[in-house]
């Protein structure tokens, strides 16, 4: 039996409306596809930005504004500031392998000009210098991958990031950073900052004060947060729970961040539901004018069956004739949904520094199996409803 | 060869238990012989065809062809028959527009196999040459009504089937086209032996066949 003549001379003959079908098919998956590959890409560049943070201690407040801050850089929030002493406290405590205050401040256009400590580049090992050299006193700084600026430049920061809209009153005039050192990029907000010893951001800040007074230098010399590797595992939860007494609090990245993904998978459960609905009414409309179009196929029907093809290879028609068409919409909705996320993946990084990789997985693989297999089942549907056709009806019209 | 063709007790109507729309008591076709079948429209010659095509059921009776009671085997069984058994060429040619000439002549080898052989091609277009038709790799739709005619022709003779029905098979071509067609059923016949029933009101195919009987109001009206 080879149905495959009758299935593309049909398949001829309707063009116009199977494509038609191919595409609000393909159209309806490529949603479904996209969603998963990019929230995927999206968690997947969130943990790994994560991945050097274990233990962020800062002033009370919004854990979770404490942990986009100083892990990706959002401070659209202004943190409360955490007095220098709780540094100096860390600094002292055995049970710290290591600790940096990290100030954010000021800005060059929207660069952050973060203020870290001598032990930063060995709590983050995943930057590293492609030339130059780390900062050594207030002023020197190191540049990220994507902020462009050569070894020796020179500029001045500014509080806020005004200097694009032309204010430049809160420009810092009274000293200029210098580049000394550029990162490597690792594909997280930090590529879209320059970093310099804390120091800096104060010296400058005091600088407004003409005589500052002991308490007006007190309230300068703060940090926004501090950075810290504990020894141990131990260690790190006694520090958590002790940190988040009092006039500090503390957070893993890695548990604010769980948090923040099993919200991501409610938005994603929804989206795929509103997908689901979508898909379901799309399918529905499909197969309707499957059925609709039967009619116009029981001419050859009836004459296939007078020429002595049986029920099968009649029914075997229209099926593959379906099925071919949920094949494609498969394919095509799989490749415009990866195009989708991958374009969804550059806005959304650039908007937020994060390189987000769009990877194909099982997950989308199975989906499409699943597509084809709804489909094949569908595809059942006009095959059923065709193969019996009366052959007198159909070809005398009685 | 051909098969002889005998109908006992045949009726037929459009509902289960509503009056006969055809009614022939009997009727006896011998082997090789051709048939004419006249008689004004809607007089039953259609359902007839249909009928000992094994494309209707009975409502009662029998449809033997040679040993086989058309009438009363099952679906599956009637479809192989009119495969092995069966060539049909009808008034409007049924061809599929979007195959070529010669992919309509080859269409029922692919309801039982999956590839056409290269001989088989051969043997279609040979054929297809020989009653006429100069474009076997034209679109059905593109050929004019006499080519039509010939290819649906040729893909009933074909695997040289035994019995070969035609319904009012010249009654849509030209003069000139309804000779030809008429002369190459009549050559088909006389060539293998095979049994033609042919449905015609055309005075001069009627002529030319051995028999011919008269349906008028679904009885037989007259035999010859």
């Amino acid at each position: 039996m080879n149905p495959l003549w009758m299935v593309l001379a049909d398949l001829r003959k309707t063009l116009l409306a199977s494509l038609g079908i191919l595409v609000l098919l393909a159209i309806a998956f490529s949603a479904t596809v996209a969603v998963s590959l990019f929230e995927r890409s999206l968690r997947q560049a969130g943990a790994d930005s994560a991945k050097d943070f274990d233990l962020v201690v800062g002033a009370p407040g919004s854990r979770l504004d404490l942990v986009l801050a100083s892990v990706y850089l959002r401070t659209d929030e202004v943190l409360p500031l955490l007095p220098f002493e709780v540094v100096e406290k860390l600094q002292g405590d055995p049970r710290v392998a290591r600790v940096s205050p990290l100030v954010f401040a000021d800005h060059f256009g929207d660069f952050s000009i973060v203020g870290v400590g001598a032990d930063f580049p060995l709590l983050r090992p995943a930057l590293k210098l492609v030339s130059g050299r780390w900062p050594a006193k207030p002023f020197e700084t190191v540049a990220g991958a994507t902020t462009h600026l050569p070894l020796g430049a020179e500029f001045l920061g500014s509080h806020g990031v005004v200097a694009r809209s032309g204010v430049d009153e809160e420009v810092h005039r009274q000293a200029a950073y210098h580049v000394v050192g550029i990162l490597a990029p690792t594909g997280t907000p930090w590529d879209r900052s320059f970093l310099t010893p804390y120091n800096s951001i104060w010296l400058l800040h005091e600088t407004l004060e003409p005589n500052p007074t002991p308490e007006e230098r007190a309230a300068i010399r703060k940090v926004s947060a501090a950075l810290v590797k504990p020894r141990d595992f131990a260690a790190a939860y006694a520090l958590r729970a002790e940190y988040r007494e009092g006039s500090t609090t503390a957070a893993f990245p890695g548990e604010v961040l769980a948090g923040l993904f099993s919200l991501f998978d409610a938005v994603r459960t929804t989206v795929s539901l509103v997908n689901l609905v979508f898909q379901a009414l799309v399918f529905a409309a499909v197969l309707l004018s499957l059925l609709a179009g039967l009619p116009s196929k029981a001419r050859w029907i009836g004459l296939l069956r007078a020429l002595g093809a049986g029920p099968g290879y009649v029914f075997l028609t229209l099926w593959i004739q379906a099925a071919l068409v949920f094949l494609a919409a498969g394919l095509t909705g799989a490749l415009v949904g990866w195009l989708g996320a991958q374009a969804l993946a550059g806005f959304a990084g650039g908007q937020s520094g994060l390189a987000l990789a769009v990877g194909w997985s099982w997950t989308e693989t199975t989906l499409i199996m699943l597509f084809w297999l709804v489909g094949l089942i569908g595809a059942l549907v006009p095959a059923v409803a065709g193969y019996r056709t009366s052959v007198r009806r159909s070809l005398l019209g009685l | 060869m051909g098969l002889a063709l005998v109908l006992e007790d045949l009726t037929w109507s459009f509902q289960p238990d509503g009056a006969p729309f055809l009614r022939i008591p009997e009727l006896r076709i011998e082997a090789g012989t051709v048939l004419a079948v006249g008689g004004p429209s809607g007089a039953g010659k259609s359902t007839l065809l249909f009928l000992l095509a094994g494309l209707e059921t009975p409502t009662g009776g029998h449809i033997y062809w040679g040993s086989e009671d058309v009438g009363t085997q099952r679906l599956s069984r009637r479809d192989r028959w009119r495969r092995q058994n069966l060539g049909l060429v009808f008034q409007d040619f049924q061809l599929v527009p979007e195959l070529t000439a010669l992919e309509n002549v080859l269409l029922p080898l692919t309801f039982t196999s999956f590839r056409v052989s290269g001989p088989d091609r051969q043997r279609a277009a040979d054929l297809l040459a020989r009653l006429g038709v100069l474009r076997p790799q034209a679109r059905a739709s593109t050929l004019s009504r006499g080519e039509m005619q010939r290819t649906a022709l040729a893909r009933a003779v074909f695997s040289r089937p035994p019995v070969l029905l035609a319904d009012e098979p010249t009654a849509s071509l030209d003069a000139g086209n309804e000779t030809a067609v008429a002369d190459l059923l009549l050559e088909y016949s006389r060539d293998h032996g095979a049994t033609v029933v042919v449905s015609t009101h055309q005075a001069p195919l009627r002529d030319r066949a051995d028999a011919h009987i008269t349906l008028g109001h679904g009885t037989l009206e007259g035999t010859k």
